[in-house]
Protein backbone atom coordinates (compact mmCIF):
# COMPACT_ATOMS: atom_id res chain seq x y z
CA UNK A 1 0.00 0.00 0.00
CA UNK A 2 1.34 3.43 -0.85
CA UNK A 3 1.38 6.00 1.95
CA UNK A 4 -0.26 9.17 1.47
CA UNK A 5 1.04 10.35 5.02
CA UNK A 6 3.96 9.14 7.02
CA UNK A 7 5.29 10.56 10.26
CA UNK A 8 8.68 9.20 10.80
CA UNK A 9 10.07 10.12 14.63
CA UNK A 10 8.56 12.98 15.20
CA UNK A 11 9.50 14.92 18.26
CA UNK A 12 8.46 18.57 19.58
CA UNK A 13 8.68 19.98 22.84
CA UNK A 14 6.85 22.99 24.29
CA UNK A 15 8.06 23.49 27.96
CA UNK A 16 6.33 21.19 29.94
CA UNK A 17 4.49 19.21 26.82
CA UNK A 18 6.34 17.16 24.33
CA UNK A 19 5.42 14.79 21.16
CA UNK A 20 7.97 11.93 21.89
CA UNK A 21 8.55 9.59 18.60
CA UNK A 22 5.78 9.98 17.24
CA UNK A 23 5.49 7.50 14.21
CA UNK A 24 2.74 6.31 12.08
CA UNK A 25 1.57 6.39 8.54
CA UNK A 26 -1.71 6.61 6.32
CA UNK A 27 -2.22 4.76 2.86
CA UNK A 28 -3.51 5.90 0.42
CA UNK A 29 -8.06 5.38 -0.27
CA UNK A 30 -8.21 5.44 4.06
CA UNK A 31 -9.85 7.14 6.59
CA UNK A 32 -7.74 7.37 9.53
CA UNK A 33 -9.54 8.36 13.41
CA UNK A 34 -6.44 10.09 15.34
CA UNK A 35 -7.82 10.11 18.39
CA UNK A 36 -6.57 10.99 21.97
CA UNK A 37 -7.30 12.68 25.80
CA UNK A 38 -6.91 16.62 25.13
CA UNK A 39 -3.63 17.91 25.35
CA UNK A 40 -2.08 14.84 24.03
CA UNK A 41 -0.57 16.10 20.65
CA UNK A 42 -3.18 15.63 18.44
CA UNK A 43 -3.07 19.52 17.08
CA UNK A 44 0.69 19.79 17.73
CA UNK A 45 1.10 16.65 15.35
CA UNK A 46 -1.07 18.17 12.85
CA UNK A 47 0.26 21.88 12.78
CA UNK A 48 3.62 19.96 12.32
CA UNK A 49 2.28 18.03 8.95
CA UNK A 50 1.01 22.13 7.96
CA UNK A 51 4.89 23.52 8.60
CA UNK A 52 3.02 25.40 10.90
CA UNK A 53 5.25 24.18 14.00
CA UNK A 54 8.83 23.50 13.83
CA UNK A 55 9.70 20.40 15.09
CA UNK A 56 12.92 19.33 17.20
CA UNK A 57 13.52 15.88 14.67
CA UNK A 58 11.75 13.63 12.65
CA UNK A 59 10.49 13.47 9.12
CA UNK A 60 7.05 14.24 7.78
CA UNK A 61 6.44 12.87 3.95
CA UNK A 62 3.33 13.80 2.55
CA UNK A 63 2.36 12.64 -0.95
CA UNK A 64 6.05 11.68 -1.22
CA UNK A 65 7.09 14.94 -0.40
CA UNK A 66 9.12 16.76 2.52
CA UNK A 67 6.77 18.54 4.67
CA UNK A 68 8.93 21.12 5.51
CA UNK A 69 11.00 21.62 1.81
CA UNK A 70 7.33 21.04 -0.26
CA UNK A 71 5.61 22.75 1.81
CA UNK A 72 3.75 24.78 -1.17
CA UNK A 73 3.59 22.19 -3.35
CA UNK A 74 1.78 19.65 -0.07
CA UNK A 75 -0.75 22.97 0.67
CA UNK A 76 -1.99 23.03 -3.23
CA UNK A 77 -3.36 19.08 -3.04
CA UNK A 78 -4.13 19.47 0.93
CA UNK A 79 -7.14 20.23 2.08
CA UNK A 80 -7.50 21.40 6.15
CA UNK A 81 -10.92 21.99 7.98
CA UNK A 82 -9.74 23.16 11.87
CA UNK A 83 -12.33 23.03 14.46
CA UNK A 84 -13.24 26.62 13.60
CA UNK A 85 -13.70 28.70 10.39
CA UNK A 86 -10.23 30.13 9.67
CA UNK A 87 -11.81 32.30 6.91
CA UNK A 88 -12.46 35.83 6.92
CA UNK A 89 -16.21 35.37 8.98
CA UNK A 90 -17.44 38.77 7.43
CA UNK A 91 -17.03 37.73 3.74
CA UNK A 92 -19.46 35.35 1.84
CA UNK A 93 -18.89 32.43 -0.10
CA UNK A 94 -18.43 34.02 -3.68
CA UNK A 95 -15.95 36.80 -1.97
CA UNK A 96 -14.11 33.71 -0.21
CA UNK A 97 -13.89 32.29 -3.75
CA UNK A 98 -12.20 34.97 -5.27
CA UNK A 99 -9.55 35.28 -2.31
CA UNK A 100 -8.62 32.00 -2.57
CA UNK A 101 -8.72 30.58 -6.34
CA UNK A 102 -5.44 32.53 -7.33
CA UNK A 103 -3.84 30.15 -4.74
CA UNK A 104 -4.84 27.01 -6.08
CA UNK A 105 -3.37 25.66 -10.02
CA UNK A 106 -6.38 22.95 -9.39
CA UNK A 107 -9.52 25.35 -8.24
CA UNK A 108 -12.92 24.66 -9.81
CA UNK A 109 -15.24 27.33 -9.43
CA UNK A 110 -18.00 25.12 -10.97
CA UNK A 111 -16.95 22.26 -8.54
CA UNK A 112 -17.04 24.93 -5.39
CA UNK A 113 -20.60 26.18 -6.19
CA UNK A 114 -22.21 22.69 -6.47
CA UNK A 115 -20.60 21.83 -3.46
CA UNK A 116 -22.51 24.48 -1.48
CA UNK A 117 -25.81 23.67 -3.60
CA UNK A 118 -24.90 20.24 -1.91
CA UNK A 119 -24.50 21.10 1.43
CA UNK A 120 -27.05 23.54 1.06
CA UNK A 121 -24.61 27.15 1.64
CA UNK A 122 -25.86 30.23 0.43
CA UNK A 123 -23.03 31.95 -1.40
CA UNK A 124 -24.20 35.85 -0.59
CA UNK A 125 -24.47 35.09 3.23
CA UNK A 126 -21.42 35.95 5.36
CA UNK A 127 -19.83 32.63 6.22
CA UNK A 128 -19.77 34.11 10.00
CA UNK A 129 -23.14 33.81 10.18
CA UNK A 130 -22.90 29.93 9.47
CA UNK A 131 -24.15 27.79 12.16
CA UNK A 132 -20.91 25.56 13.31
CA UNK A 133 -21.98 22.56 11.38
CA UNK A 134 -22.53 24.64 8.16
CA UNK A 135 -19.02 26.33 8.55
CA UNK A 136 -17.40 22.71 8.54
CA UNK A 137 -19.08 21.78 5.43
CA UNK A 138 -18.10 24.73 4.13
CA UNK A 139 -14.22 24.48 4.87
CA UNK A 140 -14.59 20.74 3.28
CA UNK A 141 -16.55 22.51 0.40
CA UNK A 142 -13.55 24.46 -0.30
CA UNK A 143 -10.49 21.51 -0.05
CA UNK A 144 -12.99 19.62 -2.21
CA UNK A 145 -12.66 22.33 -4.92
CA UNK A 146 -9.42 22.57 -5.00
CA UNK A 147 -9.46 18.70 -5.21
CA UNK A 148 -7.63 18.38 -2.49
CA UNK A 149 -5.52 14.77 -2.39
CA UNK A 150 -5.52 14.68 1.60
CA UNK A 151 -8.12 16.14 3.86
CA UNK A 152 -7.05 16.87 7.61
CA UNK A 153 -9.65 17.64 10.15
CA UNK A 154 -8.76 18.37 13.40
CA UNK A 155 -11.77 17.97 16.32
CA UNK A 156 -14.19 18.70 13.29
CA UNK A 157 -17.27 17.29 14.69
CA UNK A 158 -16.58 18.65 18.73
CA UNK A 159 -19.46 21.00 19.39
CA UNK A 160 -21.50 19.74 16.23
CA UNK A 161 -25.35 18.29 16.66
CA UNK A 162 -25.72 14.98 15.86
CA UNK A 163 -27.61 15.64 12.65
CA UNK A 164 -24.74 17.51 11.41
CA UNK A 165 -21.99 15.45 12.33
CA UNK A 166 -23.78 12.49 10.44
CA UNK A 167 -23.99 14.60 7.69
CA UNK A 168 -20.33 15.74 7.78
CA UNK A 169 -19.03 12.07 8.05
CA UNK A 170 -21.38 10.77 5.14
CA UNK A 171 -19.34 13.50 3.15
CA UNK A 172 -15.94 12.23 4.31
CA UNK A 173 -17.48 8.72 3.40
CA UNK A 174 -18.01 9.48 0.11
CA UNK A 175 -14.82 11.85 -0.72
CA UNK A 176 -13.11 8.48 0.55
CA UNK A 177 -14.44 6.50 -2.72
CA UNK A 178 -11.79 7.64 -4.35
CA UNK A 179 -9.02 5.40 -3.48
CA UNK A 180 -5.83 8.12 -4.34
CA UNK A 181 -7.49 10.25 -1.81
CA UNK A 182 -7.08 9.94 2.07
CA UNK A 183 -8.41 11.35 5.60
CA UNK A 184 -6.82 12.25 8.49
CA UNK A 185 -9.04 13.25 11.38
CA UNK A 186 -8.13 14.27 14.78
CA UNK A 187 -10.98 13.80 17.19
CA UNK A 188 -11.78 12.78 21.02
CA UNK A 189 -15.43 11.75 20.22
CA UNK A 190 -14.50 8.12 19.06
CA UNK A 191 -17.92 7.20 18.19
CA UNK A 192 -17.01 8.64 14.68
CA UNK A 193 -13.97 7.03 14.64
CA UNK A 194 -15.57 3.63 15.05
CA UNK A 195 -17.76 4.97 12.37
CA UNK A 196 -16.00 5.74 9.40
CA UNK A 197 -12.18 4.97 10.09
CA UNK A 198 -10.40 2.16 8.70
CA UNK A 199 -7.17 2.95 10.60
CA UNK A 200 -6.81 4.36 14.08
CA UNK A 201 -3.86 6.03 15.72
CA UNK A 202 -3.93 7.39 19.65
CA UNK A 203 -1.72 9.49 20.98
CA UNK A 204 -1.90 9.36 24.66
CA UNK A 205 0.87 11.88 26.85
CA UNK A 206 2.57 13.17 22.96
CA UNK A 207 3.22 9.03 22.51
CA UNK A 208 2.23 6.88 20.04
CA UNK A 209 0.32 4.07 21.73
CA UNK A 210 -1.48 2.45 19.42
CA UNK A 211 -1.82 2.99 15.61
CA UNK A 212 -3.33 -0.08 13.32
CA UNK A 213 -6.43 -0.95 11.29
CA UNK A 214 -9.32 -0.22 13.55
CA UNK A 215 -10.35 -3.77 13.51
CA UNK A 216 -6.75 -4.92 14.55
CA UNK A 217 -7.21 -2.69 17.80
CA UNK A 218 -10.65 -3.78 18.37
CA UNK A 219 -9.21 -7.36 18.28
CA UNK A 220 -5.94 -6.59 20.54
CA UNK A 221 -7.75 -5.15 23.90
CA UNK A 222 -10.31 -6.36 25.98
CA UNK A 223 -12.32 -5.44 29.08
CA UNK A 224 -12.27 -7.77 31.96
CA UNK A 225 -14.60 -7.72 35.33
CA UNK A 226 -14.61 -9.82 38.09
CA UNK A 227 -13.69 -10.02 41.88
CA UNK A 228 -10.04 -8.94 42.76
CA UNK A 229 -9.93 -11.99 44.82
CA UNK A 230 -9.87 -13.96 41.10
CA UNK A 231 -7.37 -12.43 39.69
CA UNK A 232 -4.54 -15.19 39.13
CA UNK A 233 -0.84 -14.69 40.12
CA UNK A 234 0.83 -12.19 37.61
CA UNK A 235 -2.02 -11.01 35.93
CA UNK A 236 -2.78 -8.13 37.90
CA UNK A 237 0.76 -6.08 36.12
CA UNK A 238 -0.61 -7.07 32.56
CA UNK A 239 -3.79 -5.05 33.61
CA UNK A 240 -4.39 -1.53 32.14
CA UNK A 241 -6.16 1.31 34.32
CA UNK A 242 -7.11 -1.42 36.99
CA UNK A 243 -9.77 0.08 38.95
CA UNK A 244 -11.26 -1.74 42.30
CA UNK A 245 -14.90 -1.01 42.90
CA UNK A 246 -16.92 -2.34 45.87
CA UNK A 247 -18.29 -4.86 43.93
CA UNK A 248 -15.69 -6.07 41.71
CA UNK A 249 -12.79 -4.96 39.22
CA UNK A 250 -12.55 -3.29 35.93
CA UNK A 251 -9.53 -2.82 33.51
CA UNK A 252 -8.17 -3.40 29.79
CA UNK A 253 -5.86 -5.97 28.76
CA UNK A 254 -4.74 -7.43 25.80
CA UNK A 255 -6.56 -10.49 24.48
CA UNK A 256 -3.16 -12.48 24.17
CA UNK A 257 -3.21 -12.26 27.61
CA UNK A 258 -6.67 -14.07 28.07
CA UNK A 259 -5.34 -16.94 27.81
CA UNK A 260 -6.27 -20.04 30.94
CA UNK A 261 -9.04 -17.05 32.49
CA UNK A 262 -10.92 -18.43 35.10
CA UNK A 263 -14.37 -18.89 34.42
CA UNK A 264 -15.33 -16.27 37.16
CA UNK A 265 -14.04 -13.24 35.28
CA UNK A 266 -15.61 -11.55 32.10
CA UNK A 267 -14.20 -10.03 29.77
CA UNK A 268 -15.18 -7.94 26.57
CA UNK A 269 -13.91 -6.38 23.26
CA UNK A 270 -13.67 -2.82 24.70
CA UNK A 271 -14.62 0.23 22.41
CA UNK A 272 -12.09 3.48 21.74
CA UNK A 273 -13.86 5.03 24.18
CA UNK A 274 -12.68 2.47 26.90
CA UNK A 275 -9.37 1.92 25.81
CA UNK A 276 -8.81 5.95 25.88
CA UNK A 277 -10.11 6.02 29.58
CA UNK A 278 -8.23 3.02 30.46
CA UNK A 279 -4.98 4.09 29.48
CA UNK A 280 -5.98 7.49 31.30
CA UNK A 281 -6.73 5.63 34.71
CA UNK A 282 -3.68 3.73 34.22
CA UNK A 283 -1.59 6.92 34.36
CA UNK A 284 -3.56 7.74 37.82
CA UNK A 285 -2.95 3.95 39.04
CA UNK A 286 0.79 5.67 38.30
CA UNK A 287 0.95 8.59 40.13
CA UNK A 288 -1.07 6.81 43.29
CA UNK A 289 1.42 4.07 43.45
CA UNK B 1 6.34 38.37 -7.70
CA UNK B 2 2.85 36.70 -8.23
CA UNK B 3 1.99 35.47 -4.54
CA UNK B 4 2.40 39.16 -3.43
CA UNK B 5 0.05 40.13 -5.82
CA UNK B 6 -2.24 36.93 -5.06
CA UNK B 7 -1.98 38.34 -1.53
CA UNK B 8 -2.13 41.54 -1.82
CA UNK B 9 -6.10 40.97 -3.85
CA UNK B 10 -6.59 38.57 -0.88
CA UNK B 11 -5.71 41.58 1.82
CA UNK B 12 -8.12 43.92 -0.52
CA UNK B 13 -11.40 41.65 -0.79
CA UNK B 14 -10.44 40.80 3.18
CA UNK B 15 -10.93 44.75 3.61
CA UNK B 16 -13.65 45.30 1.04
CA UNK B 17 -15.69 42.79 3.68
CA UNK B 18 -14.99 44.17 6.80
CA UNK B 19 -14.96 47.94 6.13
CA UNK B 20 -18.47 47.52 4.84
CA UNK B 21 -20.79 50.16 4.49
CA UNK B 22 -18.95 52.29 7.23
CA UNK B 23 -15.53 52.23 4.73
CA UNK B 24 -18.13 52.81 1.64
CA UNK B 25 -19.21 55.82 3.64
CA UNK B 26 -16.02 56.67 4.19
CA UNK B 27 -14.77 56.70 0.61
CA UNK B 28 -18.13 58.66 -0.62
CA UNK B 29 -17.70 61.62 2.18
CA UNK B 30 -14.39 61.89 1.62
CA UNK B 31 -15.31 62.03 -2.43
CA UNK B 32 -18.21 64.83 -1.69
CA UNK B 33 -15.17 66.64 0.07
CA UNK B 34 -12.66 66.59 -1.64
CA UNK B 35 -14.77 67.42 -4.98
CA UNK B 36 -16.96 70.66 -3.59
CA UNK B 37 -14.53 71.61 -0.94
CA UNK B 38 -11.20 72.40 -2.78
CA UNK B 39 -11.50 74.98 -4.24
CA UNK B 40 -11.91 77.28 -1.12
CA UNK B 41 -8.44 77.31 -1.30
CA UNK B 42 -5.59 75.31 -0.90
CA UNK B 43 -4.89 75.78 2.96
CA UNK B 44 -7.76 73.07 3.88
CA UNK B 45 -6.01 71.07 1.59
CA UNK B 46 -4.90 69.09 3.90
CA UNK B 47 -8.04 68.17 5.55
CA UNK B 48 -8.54 66.69 1.81
CA UNK B 49 -5.29 64.80 1.93
CA UNK B 50 -7.23 63.84 5.69
CA UNK B 51 -10.32 62.89 4.21
CA UNK B 52 -8.11 60.24 1.67
CA UNK B 53 -5.83 59.11 4.32
CA UNK B 54 -9.42 57.76 6.49
CA UNK B 55 -10.40 56.69 2.70
CA UNK B 56 -7.08 54.42 3.11
CA UNK B 57 -8.05 53.79 6.81
CA UNK B 58 -11.10 52.05 5.75
CA UNK B 59 -9.21 49.35 3.88
CA UNK B 60 -6.05 49.30 6.15
CA UNK B 61 -7.54 49.30 9.54
CA UNK B 62 -9.70 45.88 9.24
CA UNK B 63 -6.38 43.75 8.45
CA UNK B 64 -5.13 45.17 11.70
CA UNK B 65 -7.80 44.49 13.61
CA UNK B 66 -8.23 40.82 11.65
CA UNK B 67 -8.69 38.33 14.07
CA UNK B 68 -4.39 37.44 14.33
CA UNK B 69 -4.98 33.46 15.53
CA UNK B 70 -7.63 33.02 12.48
CA UNK B 71 -5.25 34.90 9.74
CA UNK B 72 -2.71 32.88 11.23
CA UNK B 73 -4.11 29.37 10.61
CA UNK B 74 -5.79 30.66 7.10
CA UNK B 75 -1.89 31.46 6.14
CA UNK B 76 -0.73 27.93 7.07
CA UNK B 77 -2.67 26.22 4.89
CA UNK B 78 -2.25 28.49 1.87
CA UNK B 79 0.46 27.58 -0.37
CA UNK B 80 2.42 30.42 -0.55
CA UNK B 81 5.68 31.73 1.18
CA UNK B 82 5.56 33.24 4.62
CA UNK B 83 7.70 35.58 4.25
CA UNK B 84 5.35 36.50 0.59
CA UNK B 85 2.48 36.90 2.78
CA UNK B 86 4.19 39.48 5.01
CA UNK B 87 5.61 41.27 2.30
CA UNK B 88 2.01 41.58 0.67
CA UNK B 89 1.25 43.64 3.74
CA UNK B 90 3.62 46.15 3.34
CA UNK B 91 3.37 46.90 -0.13
CA UNK B 92 -0.80 46.80 -0.06
CA UNK B 93 -0.75 49.42 2.49
CA UNK B 94 1.88 51.61 -0.20
CA UNK B 95 0.37 50.63 -3.16
CA UNK B 96 -3.55 51.92 -1.42
CA UNK B 97 -1.41 54.88 -0.63
CA UNK B 98 -0.32 55.68 -3.77
CA UNK B 99 -4.28 54.85 -5.05
CA UNK B 100 -5.92 57.43 -2.74
CA UNK B 101 -3.00 60.18 -3.60
CA UNK B 102 -3.86 59.63 -7.11
CA UNK B 103 -7.19 59.89 -6.89
CA UNK B 104 -7.44 63.05 -4.65
CA UNK B 105 -5.25 64.64 -6.91
CA UNK B 106 -7.63 63.70 -9.74
CA UNK B 107 -10.79 65.16 -7.30
CA UNK B 108 -8.82 68.11 -6.88
CA UNK B 109 -8.02 69.43 -10.03
CA UNK B 110 -11.56 68.36 -11.18
CA UNK B 111 -12.50 70.11 -8.28
CA UNK B 112 -9.96 73.66 -9.21
CA UNK B 113 -11.10 73.17 -12.68
CA UNK B 114 -15.06 73.03 -12.75
CA UNK B 115 -14.41 75.68 -10.04
CA UNK B 116 -17.27 74.04 -8.07
CA UNK B 117 -17.04 75.99 -5.15
CA UNK B 118 -19.09 78.69 -6.81
CA UNK B 119 -22.12 75.98 -5.64
CA UNK B 120 -20.84 76.87 -1.90
CA UNK B 121 -21.97 80.27 0.12
CA UNK B 122 -19.02 82.35 0.09
CA UNK B 123 -20.29 84.88 2.89
CA UNK B 124 -18.11 82.97 5.41
CA UNK B 125 -15.27 85.01 6.52
CA UNK B 126 -13.22 82.40 7.00
CA UNK B 127 -13.36 80.88 3.87
CA UNK B 128 -12.71 84.22 2.39
CA UNK B 129 -9.67 84.47 3.69
CA UNK B 130 -8.41 80.92 2.32
CA UNK B 131 -9.56 81.81 -1.09
CA UNK B 132 -7.70 84.84 -1.25
CA UNK B 133 -4.26 84.12 0.91
CA UNK B 134 -3.71 80.88 -1.43
CA UNK B 135 -3.35 81.17 -4.95
CA UNK B 136 -5.95 78.69 -6.97
CA UNK B 137 -3.69 78.37 -9.58
CA UNK B 138 -1.01 76.89 -7.78
CA UNK B 139 -1.95 73.50 -7.65
CA UNK B 140 1.69 72.51 -7.32
CA UNK B 141 1.19 73.59 -3.43
CA UNK B 142 -1.68 71.04 -3.25
CA UNK B 143 0.52 68.13 -4.50
CA UNK B 144 2.85 68.80 -1.86
CA UNK B 145 0.79 69.07 1.04
CA UNK B 146 -0.85 65.78 0.14
CA UNK B 147 2.31 63.79 -0.90
CA UNK B 148 3.18 64.82 2.66
CA UNK B 149 0.34 63.73 4.25
CA UNK B 150 0.45 60.83 2.17
CA UNK B 151 3.93 59.69 3.17
CA UNK B 152 3.32 60.36 6.94
CA UNK B 153 -0.03 58.22 6.90
CA UNK B 154 2.01 55.47 4.87
CA UNK B 155 4.77 55.36 7.07
CA UNK B 156 2.71 55.70 10.24
CA UNK B 157 0.29 52.55 8.79
CA UNK B 158 3.45 50.32 7.96
CA UNK B 159 5.29 51.01 10.77
CA UNK B 160 1.93 50.00 13.01
CA UNK B 161 1.56 46.95 10.93
CA UNK B 162 5.19 46.27 11.95
CA UNK B 163 4.76 46.73 15.57
CA UNK B 164 1.27 45.10 15.87
CA UNK B 165 2.74 41.48 14.06
CA UNK B 166 5.91 41.65 16.24
CA UNK B 167 4.56 42.96 19.25
CA UNK B 168 0.79 41.40 18.86
CA UNK B 169 -1.99 43.86 18.07
CA UNK B 170 -2.54 44.17 22.20
CA UNK B 171 -0.32 46.63 22.24
CA UNK B 172 -1.29 48.46 19.19
CA UNK B 173 -3.13 51.46 21.15
CA UNK B 174 0.42 51.48 23.09
CA UNK B 175 2.29 51.68 19.99
CA UNK B 176 -0.05 53.90 18.62
CA UNK B 177 -0.19 56.59 21.81
CA UNK B 178 4.08 56.11 21.84
CA UNK B 179 3.92 57.67 17.84
CA UNK B 180 2.06 60.34 18.89
CA UNK B 181 3.91 61.46 21.50
CA UNK B 182 7.46 61.14 19.30
CA UNK B 183 5.81 63.25 16.60
CA UNK B 184 4.88 66.00 18.99
CA UNK B 185 7.98 66.00 20.88
CA UNK B 186 10.02 65.37 17.96
CA UNK B 187 8.17 68.61 16.53
CA UNK B 188 8.73 70.52 19.66
CA UNK B 189 12.22 69.67 19.77
CA UNK B 190 12.91 70.54 15.78
CA UNK B 191 11.10 74.23 17.01
CA UNK B 192 13.29 74.49 19.84
CA UNK B 193 16.22 73.84 17.84
CA UNK B 194 15.80 75.94 15.31
CA UNK B 195 15.01 78.88 17.33
CA UNK B 196 18.46 77.85 19.45
CA UNK B 197 20.31 78.23 15.99
CA UNK B 198 18.29 81.55 14.53
CA UNK B 199 16.44 79.93 12.42
CA UNK B 200 19.47 79.04 9.72
CA UNK B 201 17.48 78.98 5.91
CA UNK B 202 17.91 75.26 4.92
CA UNK B 203 18.46 74.81 1.22
CA UNK B 204 17.08 71.53 -0.29
CA UNK B 205 18.15 70.50 -3.60
CA UNK B 206 15.95 72.20 -6.60
CA UNK B 207 14.92 69.66 -8.37
CA UNK B 208 11.29 69.37 -10.84
CA UNK B 209 8.44 68.86 -8.67
CA UNK B 210 7.78 65.40 -10.31
CA UNK B 211 11.47 64.32 -9.75
CA UNK B 212 11.13 65.04 -5.76
CA UNK B 213 7.85 63.23 -5.93
CA UNK B 214 8.99 60.56 -7.32
CA UNK B 215 12.29 60.14 -4.92
CA UNK B 216 10.04 60.85 -2.10
CA UNK B 217 7.79 57.94 -3.35
CA UNK B 218 10.77 55.57 -3.72
CA UNK B 219 12.10 56.44 0.15
CA UNK B 220 8.93 56.07 1.52
CA UNK B 221 8.56 52.13 -0.96
CA UNK B 222 11.87 51.29 0.59
CA UNK B 223 10.93 52.30 4.02
CA UNK B 224 7.94 49.90 3.42
CA UNK B 225 9.62 47.35 1.77
CA UNK B 226 12.43 47.40 5.31
CA UNK B 227 9.63 47.41 7.55
CA UNK B 228 8.28 44.45 5.67
CA UNK B 229 11.48 42.45 5.51
CA UNK B 230 12.21 43.10 9.39
CA UNK B 231 8.87 41.49 10.20
CA UNK B 232 9.11 38.82 7.91
CA UNK B 233 12.87 37.90 9.60
CA UNK B 234 11.32 38.25 13.06
CA UNK B 235 7.97 36.28 12.53
CA UNK B 236 9.86 33.50 10.45
CA UNK B 237 11.38 32.43 14.04
CA UNK B 238 8.27 32.09 15.29
CA UNK B 239 5.40 29.21 15.08
CA UNK B 240 1.59 30.19 13.55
Amino acid sequence: MENILEIRGLCKSYGDFALKDVTFSLPKGYIMGFVGQNGSGKTTTIRSILNMAKTDSGKISVFGLDSVTDTIQIKERLGVVFDSLYLAENLNAKMIEKQLKPFYKGWDSEEYYRRLKDFELPADKKVGEFSKGMKMKFMVAVALSHKAELIILDEPTSGLDPVARDELLDILAEYIEDENCGVLFSTHITADVERIADFVTILHNGRIWFTGEKDELAEKYAVIKGAAEDIPAGLKEKMIGFHDYRNGFEALIQTDDLAGLPAALEYEKASIDEILVYIAKEDKNERHS
Amino acid sequence: MKDILKMMRFDFISCLGTSGTAGTANIVFGVILIVFFLGFGFFISPVFAFTFIAVAGALIVPLQSAKKDDLGRLYGVLPIKRRNITRARFLYIYLLHIVCFVIALLLAFTSVSLDLNRFLPHDNEMLRIFSEEFNMTEFAKLITVAAAFTVFSCLMFAFMEMMGQILGREHEMKIFIIILIVIVVGIMGGVWVLGQLGSPEIKLPEMPQWASLTFTGAVTLGICVLFGEITAAKLAKREL
